[in-house]
């Protein structure tokens, strides 16, 4: 392969992330174009890092405007008055007069059921009924959420775009782009979530193999294993698990490992690599370098070694498993955790606000409840309305007021409570009810509350 | 990914949350055309989210829903050329400021960048300078791939060209870059 070509190829792979192995192998062996590819690689991380703040103020910007948007009378759509009813008429007169044709004579009943009867008949029953249909194939994955390109091939060359909504069959090669984080859905309930720039080929039925990137699987109950595979070995779980695996390569003065990390949230699994065979119990973290796994270690905190998922899970939107770890978070350490929490967005207020006002909270010091009602003030939207009222009869005046402040910013209400009034007043009974009456005149109206 | 027309068929029967996924599946790409054409940021703000209140306003008179991208496109073009308009008379208001509020109202609240060092933050507003004087096609290219995120299959369908030509003005426009950024570049 010539330099030339080879360029184009590099140019090419910062979009799907993935260089042509024929390139690569000429990069390795060619100085000038390793050159080209680091100075390429330079300039495009600039690139993104130059566009981020705008991405960011793009994204304030579009929320901004949500919030404008929310005090907007709905546009009406436009009717004429009069002109439809007319054609409408005209129609069903002549529909009825095409239907009942007054000018024949009447029709014996049931001559016009045998009629009738006939023609469902005719279209109904297949001309040849011994010919069985073909069953569809189901596609062993749906596609569910992708935060961006999502791509599949049969061959690892020929690739086409799954769309969200789309299935992959078995023995399918998928891969993320270098931003793409993608959640999959099996026939049997499992999930199974990719990483950016993860290229994993899905096998047989629960049967995955890892090439490159990250893999987190919610494993239910099935007749087969359910197996993740690397370069480096397999973990399987036999019984309703969860487990994540990163494989990728590692570079080092031109010495070149492959390394698998596996680490079991849920459940227990076995980990076979070419020199041992492990049986593991969860919570654990396995690493194995080429042909030899390490001994498991106990993983002291699978929610935060896990954050990557977190986006897919607020695409998601409000869910058992999403709730869970929202709890985990909250009861850890929330100067680390609440950067996590805040980049959820709104998918975690309403956890975070039933968190603070059921009993789970109350063991908890003042100030996590404090720091965590004041979160979920900052992310709630008008889905969270109902658990700030609750959070108003709350016994802690930071809370009360915390509330408040949200519900004023989400509907430009105050229910004519100064702040003082919620701070210090735990019998603030009449403001509260006067919510929740607001609340149930106006439930409707905010369109469904999910 | 439910489908522009569908968003706009439901936000006119009532549903408000559904404009607000249009919102959100559009602001960056009018950023990237207010800011092509207006260069500043704190205007470029200003301008989105003009463009958005003014679709949501008159979304009863798009005649075809499923053209709803291309229909906000042109609002925000619009918005761009009406504020060129009005500065040049001297006077610029935005309907969604209301009578009395001020434009530094919409500029509360953004994210701080103070903990970005300055040598950084003077190296993007470079960066972003040098793709504003970029050519034409190539600025159009580089707002695709590096501001809106899109791939190569997208952008085909937006430029119409193939992910070969797409790939070669990707190159050059990193090119020209490259040779206009020599002092900045790591």
């Amino acid at each position: 392969m010539d330099c030339k070509t080879t360029e184009e190829l590099i140019c090419a792979a910062l979009e799907s992330g993935i260089l042509d192995a024929e390139a690569a192998r000429h990069v390795d062996g060619c100085d000038a174009c390793r050159a080209f590819r680091d100075d390429v690689g330079r300039h495009d991380a600039d690139l993104r890092a130059a566009f981020e703040p705008a991405q960011r103020e793009a994204a304030l910007v579009a929320e901004r405007t949500i919030a404008t948007l929310r005090r907007e009378p709905l546009p009406q759509v436009r009717t004429l008055r009069f002109f439809p009813i007319a054609i409408a008429a005209a129609a069903g007169f002549l529909l009825a007069f095409l239907v009942f044709r007054p000018w024949r004579p009447p029709v014996v009943v049931d001559r016009v059921v045998d009629r009738v009867v006939d023609r469902i008949v005719e279209k109904h029953v297949p001309m040849n009924a011994g010919q069985v249909p073909e069953p569809k194939k189901r596609p062993m994955a749906k596609l569910e959420i992708a935060t961006g390109p999502v791509q599949a091939s049969k061959d690892g060359t020929a690739w086409t775009d799954v769309e969200v909504g789309g299935g992959c069959e078995m023995d399918t090669w998928v891969r993320c782009s270098p931003r793409t984080k993608a959640e999959f859905t099996l026939s049997d309930d499992s999930v199974v979530r990719l990483d950016a720039g993860t290229n994993c080929f899905f096998g047989k039925f629960r049967q995955f193999r890892l090439d490159v990137g990250r893999l987190y699987a919610r494993a239910t109950a099935g007749r087969v294993n359910f197996t993740v595979t690397t370069e480096n070995g397999f973990v399987s779980l036999a019984k309703p698990g969860v487990v994540d695996v990163f494989h990728d390569i590692v570079h080092e003065k031109k010495v070149v490992e492959t390394a698998t990390e596996i680490l079991l949230l849920g459940g227990s699994a076995k980990v076979h690599s070419d020199k041992s065979d492990l049986d593991v119990d969860s919570p654990a973290r396995i690493v194995i370098v080429e042909d030899t796994a390490g001994a498991p270690q106990k993983l002291a905190d699978g929610v935060m070694a896990t954050a990557w998922i977190h986006d897919l899970l607020a695409r998601r939107g409000e869910s058992d498993e999403l709730t869970d770890r929202v709890k985990t978070l909250l009861t850890s350490d929330l100067a680390k955790t609440e950067p996590e929490l805040r980049k959820m967005g709104e998918s975690c207020a309403k956890p975070i606000a039933s968190w603070v006002y059921g009993n789970e909270s109350r063991g908890c010091a003042d100030q996590k409840r404090h720091q965590a009602v004041a979160i979920a003030a900052d992310l709630a939207t008008t889905r969270t309305i109902p658990d700030l009222i609750s959070l108003l009869e709350d016994g802690d005046g930071t809370i009360r007021l915390t509330a408040a402040k949200a519900l004023e910013r989400l509907t430009g209400l105050t229910q004519g409570c100064s702040p003082g009034d919620w701070a210090n007043d735990p019998a603030s009974k009449s403001a509260c009810d006067r919510w929740k009456a607001w609340q149930a005149e106006n439930e409707g109206k905010r369109g469904s509350v999910k | 990914m439910e489908p522009d027309g569908d968003l706009v068929r439901a936000t006119l029967g009532g549903r408000r949350e559904a404009y607000e996924e249009l919102v959100r599946r559009y602001s960056a790409r009018l950023f990237g055309i207010c800011w092509s054409r207006i260069g500043r940021h704190e205007t470029v703000a200003d301008l989105v989210q003009e463009a958005l209140l003014r679709g949501f306003r008159s979304l009863s008179t798009l005649t075809e829903p499923e053209k709803f991208g291309s229909w906000l496109c042109g609002i925000a073009v619009r918005a761009c050329l009406d504020w060129l308009k009005d500065r040049e008379q001297g006077q610029v208001s935005f309907t969604a400021l209301g009578p009395d509020a001020a434009p530094d109202d919409f500029l509360r609240g953004q994210p701080s960048s103070s903990s970005d060092g300055l040598e950084d933050r003077e190296r993007r507003d470079r960066i972003l300078a040098e793709v504003q004087g970029l050519p034409e096609i190539f600025r159009e290219a580089v707002m695709l791939f590096y501001f809106e995120n899109r791939s190569y299959v997208q952008m085909q369908a937006v430029l119409g060209i193939g992910p070969q030509a797409i790939n070669a003005r990707l190159s050059k426009a990193r090119t020209l870059l490259r040779e206009r950024l020599k002092s900045v570049t790591r």
